[in-house]
């Protein structure tokens, strides 16, 4: 009896685990695509380039955020 | 007869005098004047020109610039002369990655850590006396009376609107949250709308300005309650732009490209048109009064991307990152 509750115990941790490490990689992924949008645009705007090349340099940042979710 | 001739013409005259009068109350004459390089006291010219100059600021007896690509403030006197720089790429103690403003309150400094998401505090030697973390990438810093510790951010933007403006207290406890961003899911557009330039106004306040599309100018006191908004009159044009986006966001109407407070007046540094028709740094600077109307207009030597005011004497980057020191002419 023992022995079955050990057993259930540790496939809920392992299927648990399954479970939520896919989610919270994926979440961190998402945090790193945002996170190196945010560098990107600021860059941009840091850059103090005129606006229509500006509008180039962002919309570069956001083609690499959507190829970098696309990749995850 | 004489009697009723003369009793008709001083009611035209008197008519004529009241329409002048109505004519000129809603405007004022605006005067122009040139501002002259002030010589640098030496300096090596490494000293001088900055890779990515983001911030210049002063305080009673010096000027501060921040190096967002160098991860350093640089000092120098009201002269220009290089006293010292602190700072360096990191996440420690006094280390940086892409500094964005400071404001020096009392003997201390406060400088906007962007990327470590924090605001550090240091004596007026550079040496750190502390900070605290917040929750998103902080921009602008104004420091108010009573330790209250304003910032500014440039919202993501990918959720819906988010504020941009953030009271702290001095222990960094967050006290309150105003000026929500505009949101069009137009991530492009968006930035540009969003992006704005926080100055310390003269009523313990600071002041709001958009880069674009907005000529409103909005205030929050010290414990994040808005004052009336200062609506810069027409007089002051937008310069329109057409951006290479799809769709009807693309025209975007440039207001200014950086803004200073000094006495009662705000500063706007106009862009201003390049050969190719794309909009750049200007060369300009409005002198808005507390009613909307120009003031003066001061006209720079050089095109210039960050500006700071004090009395006659404008601090300034210009289009080669180098430090520009400006006296205006009366």
């Amino acid at each position: 009896m023992k022995r079955a509750i050990a057993l259930a115990l540790v496939g809920l941790c392992l299927l648990s685990s399954f479970l939520f490490f896919p989610q919270a990689a994926q979440g961190r992924v998402a945090d790193e695509c945002y996170g190196n949008w945010n560098r990107c645009r600021v860059n941009a705007f840091n850059m103090d380039v005129s606006w229509f090349r500006m509008t180039m340099v962002l919309t570069v940042c956001d083609i690499g955020l959507g190829k970098c979710i696309l990749e995850f | 007869m004489m009697k009723k001739s003369f009793a008709l013409s001083a009611a035209t005259v008197l008519l004529f005098a009241l329409i002048a009068g109505r004519g000129t109350a809603g405007q004022r004459s605006v005067k122009r004047h040139a501002a002259g390089d002030v010589k640098l006291d030496f300096r090596t010219d490494d000293d001088a020109v900055f890779s990515r100059p983001v911030s210049i600021s002063h305080d009673r007896d010096a000027v501060y610039v921040i190096d967002a690509e160098e991860n350093e403030v640089r000092v120098f006197s009201k002269k220009g002369t290089f006293i010292r720089a602190f700072g360096r790429k990191g996440q420690g103690p006094g280390e940086y990655d892409s500094p964005a403003d400071l404001d020096v309150s009392g003997d201390r400094i406060y400088v906007t850590d962007r990327f470590n998401k924090r605001v550090q505090v240091l004596d007026r030697q550079g040496g750190y006396l502390g900070g605290f973390r917040v929750p998103f990438t902080p921009d602008q810093v104004c420091v108010l009376s009573g330790g209250r510790i304003i910032l500014s951010h440039l919202p993501l933007g990918i959720e819906g609107p988010e504020p941009m403006v953030h009271g702290f207290s001095e222990k960094g406890d967050l006290l309150w949250e105003q000026a929500g961003s505009y949101y069009s899911g137009e991530r492009v557009y968006d930035t540009f709308r969003n992006f704005v330039v926080m100055v310390k106004g003269d009523r313990d306040d600071v002041l709001v300005v958009h880069k674009s599309d907005e000529r409103g100018v909005f205030r929050f006191d010290k414990e994040g309650k808005p004052g009336a908004p200062v609506r810069v009159t027409d007089d002051y044009e937008f310069r329109r732009i057409s951006l290479p986006i799809k769709g009807p966001k693309r025209q975007v109407s440039g207001f200014c490209w950086d803004a200073s407070f000094d006495g009662d007046s705000l500063g706007l540094l106009a862009p201003d048109y390049t050969e190719e028709n794309d909009l750049g740094p200007g060369r300009a600077v409005f002198l808005i009064a507390p009613d909307g109307l120009i003031k003066d207009i001061i006209d720079l030597p050089a095109a210039v991307t960050r500006i700071d005011m004090d009395g006659d004497d404008i601090y300034a980057v210009d289009t080669e990152n180098s430090l520009r020191i400006f006296r205006r002419e009366q």
